[in-house]
């Protein structure tokens, strides 16, 4: 039961507006409540996980309510729990409360549900249904004056590739069930089927680029700059801190071990793609003139890195890219909170017209401070644990991949460093529209962010030691994949009498 | 001079009691509507023939629950079996919609309400017609009724120009439905579908009637496809669908949401059983035809209904669309492929039906309401009301947990287990279009609203209660799909639903 | 000396084609549904022809059948035709023009 708390938290908390009409104190305070229980179920989940469920949902069809609450998916709940909570916090949505506040905690608990559900099936159920919330955020309050286009162009990107991940995890399942004996969509079922590779390949194929749009990676990042810039940054924190980790997440519950042979196939490709996407999300990022843009282009660069980390398809990799896709969550929201904080009191973003906000408002400034000092990979904050655990697991795939990989985190020094000056520091004396003075709330809702980003990097192996069993048994998986006969033969073409 | 012996057949009028009680009550209300005078009362002969609806539909669920199916009536040109009940089912809800919503238009009038009635039964023959003659009159007890419904707001050149539509394509893609009845009769000398299933698991390259140049193989292929094509008009498919989007607009809104569940219905079941009893053993291409009418209903149903600013038109190409999932799913052939289709169908009626009574309700039939602009802030408005219609919105664009989700589901099941490739495919990238079409109408309801814009009508109790109805059975049909996998697997007649678990 | 059934094949399939090319090329939806007609017409000399060949009643029946129902389609047909005449001075379907899209 401890494994749906979280998940009935989020979702009533996303109902609640609805019944309270327009008071947006009453239902901002309804949904921070909700949140902040939330996490409070998501951190007893930490302590007593792994934990799981598994409710008959549609017998006939092999489908079963199945979540799980194990070391990949407990970090990543109460980080979306924790998330929320941030965002619901340095929100204030008066105009239009019940909608905003329910959607919101309608991509949060459908997030969770990604994270949790072990059925193929009901993984998409909440992979699909999460799209709404989001094309809803943008589309409907958004800031900029093209947001129902960017509305449009992430509904685009994320529908057309999940739309064929439907295909591809029908497929997988029809073509497993001769070796299981019945249809199934579980994943510990599945697992144990063997596909023959041209099988594997497309399919494969289709849930990577569906995975990989939410990321994103380049070269599907193309609605992130629209969708990032054209909201607030509120959805923009919770679409970097959140939404892109339920594709990583997917690749690597899913796409990696399900699928062993293809992902090898198909991994020094991927590798390509993932260092362009470190490089050129750090090239842009360290000239974009939009502070906004700066932290949505450090995004690309870092999740990059971590799926470099995935692709490197060892042990050591994905429980580094574990522990800094909770990293950059935990960074990436602050980031986007406090810079948005900078965005509403100064009426700008861009870098060029800001400055001198560490004089105005030393506190806030100190927030700001840390935070990009987490970003940028401070050895003692939790950025640098996950990099360097990251590419650890990288050199020992391939060497070249992982000296790329370094430029790439001396360039994230760079870029933050800059966002920071020119923010904080500078001789242009931003004028302020509104004080920049944290509310207790907010101050209090920060506090544990400081101190995640320091205690993670001092003592990261509290969240590796839990990954660890995870990461090691889709290891294991990769390399028996090679060692054993496949079954289950599949393709289009055979049996049509 | 010798009479031959006029044998009467032998008739259950228990099997058709949905069927008479119908008739009946239309007669009724046209008796009753002599005595009163017009614009009274109308009310109550709509709650009438609510409740001839209601007494065919609990005669249809006996039928279903009792021991009596399958049989066979009017010496085996009628078939009743689970996949007839169930459909009627669907029609009679369809019908019992359009009534409700009628009843407060000014199309309300005791024609109306009979025609609909009529048209419900040449629906409920249709699906359970296992004879060639009754067949094409079914179809046209069906057409005739709906030709004189589009044309009933004759103050709207709209809804004459639907009528004249309709009306000249129906009867032209009729024509092409009886050449081809007639040339199945040709191939096989009988009418019931028994003798025609028979002659065409047979035919070769045997030349017709001793003469060499046509056989009789070419005879039965040309007969099917024209079956296929003149079908497919009711069904809404490629190539006679452009009548769909004009008609959706100019009709009145109650008789498009009837027409566009009902008629749907009627053709996809006439279609499986023609499938299931008489193409599948039969020795002729019938899956290329499908499948390329599949391809092109839903690549032309989802592509043309990008740029629509007009609801119902909206609609209008969605249900082709929709049409396009159901021929593809009948290419697969296998009884599990059928139960998906209806399946399919169910889900397809509920939200469809939902989606038409809020339509029906904004727009309180002025001719501005049925624009998507017009649904800008809905949701700051008539709250339920918004979130009702995302409920269907995001139902037809088969987003999961709702109904249209598992319909979808099982048809893609049903093609991948068939290997049908091209078909799957082409059914997902038909899904992927449609919620970017349906996005547009979402993101309006919930933008904030236009200040300029009238308030809305006041909405009648029974289309409230029936709005509220359909949006929890979506969503409680995407919950829980198991209850109504139990109620379509009485299909099992012609498809046992166990047989979508994947053996 | 009797005819094939064939040639009654032949000239029914002529009459439905020159039906069906008469409803595409004309406007006027008189003409259009006249043009019908003839396809439906054709139809029964088909099956007047199968059901000679079978000497089966079915075929008879089916036809009668067709002709009560055309005649209906008749009745339902000219009413609107004549409707949208009242309400436009000429009756061209191109001039059906108020919804596209």
């Amino acid at each position: 039961m401890l494994v749906l708390l979280p998940l009935i938290l989020l979702t009533l908390g996303a109902l609640a507006p609805l019944f309270l009409g327009r008071q947006a104190r009453a239902i901002r305070l309804v949904s921070l409540v909700f949140s902040a229980l939330a996490l409070v179920a998501a951190v007893v989940g930490i302590a007593q996980a792994p934990q799981q469920v598994n409710l008959p949902w549609l017998p006939a069809l092999g489908l079963s309510l199945s979540l799980q609450l194990d070391g990949l998916s407990m970090f990543l709940v109460a980080l979306t729990a924790l998330a929320t909570l941030a965002v619901v916090a340095f929100s204030d949505e008066t105009e239009r409360p019940a909608g905003y506040y329910s959607l919101i905690l309608l991509m949060a608990a459908t997030a969770v549900g990604t994270f949790l559900s072990t059925n193929l099936l009901v993984f998409y159920v909440f992979w699909e249904l999460m799209i709404i919330p989001g094309y809803l955020l943008i589309g409907t309050y958004g800031q900029g004056p093209d947001s129902r286009r960017a509305a449009l162009k992430f509904l685009v990107y994320s529908l057309v590739p999940s739309a064929f991940l439907l295909v591809a995890i029908v497929t997988l399942a029809v073509a497993a069930a001769p070796a299981i004996g019945h249809l199934s969509f579980n994943l510990d079922q599945l697992l144990a089927v063997h596909l023959p590779a041209a099988t594997q390949n497309w399919i494969f194929l289709l849930f990577a680029a569906s995975f990989m749009v939410k990321v994103p990676i380049w070269p599907l990042h193309a609605w992130m700059p629209d969708a990032y810039g054209e909201s607030r940054p509120q959805v923009a924190a919770m679409l970097s801190g959140v939404l892109s980790k339920t594709g990583l997440y997917a690749l690597i519950r899913f796409a990696f071990p399900l699928l062993p042979e293809a992902a090898r196939l198909f991994a020094p490709a991927l590798a390509v793609i993932a260092l362009i996407s470190i490089l050129y999300g750090a090239w842009i990022a360290l000239t974009h003139r939009d502070g906004r843009m700066v932290i949505a282009y450090s995004s690309l660069s870092h999740l990059g890195l971590v799926f470099l980390g995935v692709v490197a398809l060892n042990a050591l990799g994905l429980d580094g890219a574990v522990l800094q896709m909770l990293n950059h969550g935990i960074y990436a929201v602050a980031l986007f909170l406090l810079f948005g904080m900078v965005e509403e009191a100064a009426g700008t973003r861009l870098l060029a017209k800001l400055g001198g906000v560490a004089g105005r408002a030393a506190l806030f400034a100190g927030f700001l401070w840390i935070t990009v000092l987490a970003a940028l990979g401070l050895p003692g904050l939790n950025g640098f644990a996950g990099e360097f655990l990251l590419l650890l697991g990288i050199f020992r795939t391939s060497q070249v991949w992982a000296w790329i990989a370094i430029a790439a985190v001396i360039f994230s020094a760079a870029y933050f460093i800059r966002l920071f000056q020119l923010t904080a520091q500078g001789a242009t004396e931003v004028e302020l529209i509104r004080p920049l003075r944290l509310s207790p709330i907010r101050f209090a809702v920060l506090v544990p962010f400081v101190v995640l980003m320091v205690y993670i990097g001092f003592a990261p192996a509290q969240v590796t030691s839990r990954v660890q069993p995870v990461a090691q048994s889709i290891a294991r998986l990769e390399a028996r994949a090679a060692l054993t006969q496949p079954v289950g033969n599949y393709s289009w073409e055979a049996s049509r009498q | 001079m010798n009479l031959p012996l006029i044998v009467p057949p032998q008739v259950a009028f228990s099997l058709i009691s949905p069927d008479l009680a119908l008739l009946v009550t239309s007669v009724v209300i046209l008796a009753v509507a002599l005595f009163l005078a017009p614009e009274q009362g109308i009310r109550w002969l709509a709650w009438l023939a609510a409740a001839g609806i209601l007494v065919a539909a609990g005669s249809d669920v006996i039928l279903l629950l009792g021991s009596q199916l399958p049989a066979t009536t009017f010496s085996g040109s009628l078939v009743m079996d689970p996949l007839a009940e169930v459909l009627d089912l669907v029609i009679l809800a369809a019908a019992l919609l359009a009534v409700l919503l009628a009843a407060n238009r000014p199309e309300a009038s005791p024609d109306y309400l009979a025609l609909t009635l009529w048209s419900a039964i040449g629906m409920m023959v249709l699906v359970s017609a296992h004879d060639l003659i009754v067949l094409f009159l079914a179809v046209e007890v069906l057409s005739l009724p709906l030709y004189i419904l589009c044309a009933f707001r004759p103050d709207r050149p709209t809804s004459l120009e639907a009528a004249v539509k309709y009306f000249l394509l129906g009867a032209f893609s009729s024509g092409f439905l009886l050449y081809g009845l007639a040339l199945l009769f040709g191939v096989s000398g009988g009418t019931n579908l028994t003798q025609v299933a028979a002659a065409l698991a047979t035919v070769g390259s045997a030349s017709l009637f001793g003469h060499g140049a046509i056989g009789t193989a070419l005879i039965a292929e040309v007969g099917i496809g024209l079956v296929v094509v003149g079908l497919g008009f009711k069904l809404a498919a490629v190539p006679f669908h452009q009548w769909v989007p004009d008609v959706y607009e100019g009709a009145p809104t109650s008789v498009v949401t009837f027409m566009s569940v009902g008629t749907k219905v009627a053709a996809f079941g006439v279609l499986a059983r023609l499938v299931d009893t008489v193409f599948v053993g039969s020795a002729v291409d019938w899956q290329g035809l499908l499948s390329a009418l599949a391809v092109a209903t839903i690549l032309a149903g989802a592509v043309l209904a990008i740029p629509q600013q007009n609801f119902k038109r909206l609609l209008g190409y969605s249900g082709i669309l929709n049409a396009g999932y159901l021929v593809a799913v009948l290419v697969v052939g296998s009884q599990a492929a059928t139960a998906a289709g209806v399946y399919f169908l169910v889900t397809y009626a509920l939200m469809n039906l939902g989606a038409f009574a809020v339509i029906s309700a904004v727009s309180g039939g002025e001719m501005e309401g049925v624009m998507i602009r017009r649904y800008r802030g809905l949701f700051y408005q008539q709250p339920w009301t918004a979130v009702a219609m995302a409920v269907f919105l995001l139902s037809l664009a088969s987003i999961p947990p709702l109904a249209g989700f598992f319909g979808k589901l099982f048809i893609l099941q049903a093609l991948i287990s068939g290997h049908q490739l091209v078909l799957a495919l082409t059914v997902v990238a038909g899904t992927a279009i449609t919620l970017i079409v349906y996005g547009r109408p979402l993101l309006a309801m919930f933008s904030p609203p236009d200040p300029d814009s009238p308030p809305l009508p006041k909405m009648p109790m029974a289309v409230a209660t029936a709005i509220g109805c359909l949006a929890v059975a979506v969503v409680a049909v995407g919950l829980v799909p198991g209850a109504i996998v139990g109620l379509v697997h009485g299909v099992s007649q012609i498809g046992p639903l166990s047989g979508i678990s994947g053996r | 000396m009797t005819l094939p059934t064939v040639d009654f094949l032949v000239v029914s399939a002529l009459l439905f084609a020159i039906g069906a090319v008469g409803v595409m090329v004309r406007k006027n939806p008189l003409i259009m549904f006249m043009a019908i007609e003839l396809m439906w017409n054709a139809v029964n000399l088909s099956l007047v022809a199968f059901a000679r060949q079978f000497q089966a009643i079915s075929g008879h029946i089916f036809v009668f059948v067709v002709v009560v129902a055309a005649a209906a389609e008749v009745a339902i047909g000219l009413i609107i035709i004549v409707l949208v005449f009242r309400h436009r001075d000429q009756a061209d379907v191109d001039t059906l023009n108020a919804m596209k899209g």
